[in-house]
């Protein structure tokens, strides 16, 4: 005998009986199968993260109870026949704990008002604040440490005129015309 | 040049330890919300500055979590 406890997330068109039936399931299933509920929680409806079947919301239920494993199997049977359960974990339960908040997960808003400050970026309280942040979004890309930021570079000084390279040297084959043309100055120089 | 500044001026500390938390619960979206990015990919700990127990209990309660539906797996998904 282990301490389970099961998450339950069913359609929001069902009724708060319907809704009852479906915790007395479960409950039925965990008790036949020598087991014993702890406790039942209701969360009630809540925004999903992401659409599910097509839906924004989910009614969740966490159920906490005692039993052997094999009961686990039976209950994951069911909550694959049952076509108003739009989610369901079942996990070992670490004890008592308070449901959590209510309004479901929000971007960015939760974040906010825990005490990291503005509820800017910066207040998350990453060191890579901003600059990880925008990395993250522009190039999907996290492997890497944010970068310094370059020390601004002092303005080149014009190069010394290269000298004429010798004509036909094998290296550079339009090199003597266009060190003329050009002033001997090379490619990247001062201008660019 | 890079040996010159140190990369990290203040040591980050893991907040979960700061918290003296001694499990992480995958109910706890608020919270758990803090350790994903605006894309929704759970921050490494070279960002966050989680000590490797606690980024361990993040991991695990952030892929529960988005099981449920209580955290994204992608921003797409948070139209």
């Amino acid at each position: 005998m282990r301490e389970y406890e099961t998450v339950i997330v069913l359609d929001p068109a069902l009724d708060d009986t319907r809704v009852d039936q479906e915790i007395e399931t479960v409950s039925t299933v965990i008790t036949q199968g020598g087991g014993e509920v702890l406790e039942v929680q209701r969360w009630g409806r809540r925004r999903l993260a992401y659409e599910v079947q097509k839906k924004r919301e989910g009614i969740y239920s966490l159920i906490r109870f005692k039993s052997e494993r094999e009961v686990l199997d039976e209950l994951k049977r069911r909550y694959l026949l049952n076509e108003s359960m739009l989610r369901h974990l079942t996990v070992l339960s670490l004890g008592p704990s308070a449901p959590p908040s209510t309004e479901g997960f929000t971007h960015g808003g939760d974040r906010r008002g825990e005490g990291y400050g503005h509820g800017g970026r910066r207040g998350e309280g990453f060191g890579g604040g901003r600059r990880f942040e925008r990395r993250d979004r522009d190039a999907d890309d996290i492997d890497r440490e944010p970068r310094e930021p370059r020390e601004p570079r002092e303005p080149r000084e014009p190069r010394e005129p290269r000298e004429p390279r010798a004509p036909g040297a094998p290296s550079s084959p339009e090199a003597p015309a266009e060190s003329q043309e050009r002033g001997g100055q090379e490619p990247g120089g001062p201008e660019a | 040049m890079r040996t010159k500044e140190p990369k990290q001026l203040k040591k980050k500390v893991c907040k979960l330890c700061v918290e003296k938390l001694e499990r992480i619960d995958y109910k706890d979206d608020r919270r758990l919300a803090r350790f994903i990015t605006d894309r929704g990919k759970i921050v490494p700990r070279r960002i966050s500055g989680t000590c490797a127990r606690h980024q361990k209990q993040v991991t695990l309660a952030v892929k529960r979590a988005r099981i449920l539906a209580l955290l994204p797996f992608t921003s797409d998904q948070l139209r």
